[in-house]
């Protein structure tokens, strides 16, 4: 899997969901998200179709998926998921900018199925350090 | 995630079988989702637009400094930022370096990085300014918050209320401890 792969499958087949170092290695580790404590759209595993694809992407996503509330650090890892698989299946939201994975206050979600890849921010562009098995 | 918590919300028919399942999580991984949450107070998030260009680089990307990914120990911390290692302990120790400990080691994230370059590039009067906050006995410290509360209120009359959200916020974030 490589960056570019995952911007050519970008809303269509991939969503990414962007975090932080710490919850990145969490999914990576334990292959689960754990859903947020607050809600503005419900509880859930929120996604976008924003691709990794430059240092811009950064702000792309501060601006249009976090309101401008949040900092580089808090959105430098992309995790890759696919829009549904079994049973998991995200959903629009009312934001053409976000797709939501319905779930219930600081739930873990297994992801297996889901997952595709992880790519982090280097300073300079992006770069996958972790893919599905 | 709250300290202390092993398990998941689960409610029994919240979803079809083996899609949401409780898992436990191990401490290293619950001290470091603590850092994690940290990273989002606002106090926090004050400090990222005063950091230089080149410290925001180093805590997106440690690694090429580095050559891993966080946590980072003491002696990398002094190295990345120019403190020196008892400087960083010194004031890990005293909650102005954000870390996390594993063991007798003291680890830190890109929260305690952002917190460090702060240290770093702290005037000698801001540093003097917390070292006496650290070390003034506690009803000292009590009047002093007082003089500083009246003038922040002074402050916020003449303030935009985003801007006097902005400065209330960590006060706010203080009190819900």
């Amino acid at each position: 899997m490589t960056v570019d792969e995952l911007q050519a499958s970008a809303g269509q087949d991939f969503l990414f969901h962007y975090t932080d170092a710490i919850r990145a290695d969490a999914i990576i580790e334990e292959r689960c998200f754990v859903s947020g404590p607050r809600a503005a759209r419900g509880f859930g595993i929120y996604a976008t179709d924003i691709a990794p694809v430059s240092a811009e992407t950064i702000e792309e996503v501060i601006i249009h998926c976090f309101r401008g509330d949040a900092t580089p650090p808090e959105v430098s890892h992309a995790i890759a998921v696919r829009r549904s698989s079994g049973d998991l299946r995200f959903e629009r939201t009312d934001d053409p900018y976000q797709w939501v994975l319905p779930t219930g206050k600081l739930e873990l979600i297994h992801i297996d199925g889901i997952y595709v890849a992880t790519a982090a921010f280097t300073g300079r562009g992006w770069e996958i350090i972790d893919t599905e098995e | 995630m709250p300290r202390g918590r092993k398990t998941t919300n689960m409610k029994k028919g919240a979803a079809s079988p083996g899609r949401m399942r409780a898992a436990e999580v191990s401490p290293a991984l619950r001290d470091r989702l603590d850092q994690a949450r940290v990273l989002r107070d606002p106090r926090v998030r004050a400090l990222w637009p005063r950091l230089e260009p080149r410290q925001q680089g180093i805590v997106l990307d440690p690694r090429d400094a580095t050559g891993h990914r966080y946590p980072l120990t003491s002696g990398e911390v002094s190295e990345l930022t120019g403190l020196s290692e008892r400087q960083v302990r010194y004031w890990a120790d005293r909650g102005l370096i954000v870390h996390w400990r594993k063991g007798s080691r003291r680890l830190f994230e890109a929260v305690g990085l952002i917190t460090a370059f702060s240290i770093r590039n702290a005037s000698q009067h801001e540093l003097q300014f917390y070292r006496g906050l650290i070390e003034e006995p506690v009803d000292e410290l009590a009047a002093k918050m007082g003089m500083l509360t009246s003038v922040l209120a002074s402050r916020l009359e003449n303030v935009e209320p985003g801007e006097a959200k902005t400065v209330t916020a960590a006060l706010v974030e203080l009190t819900q401890r």
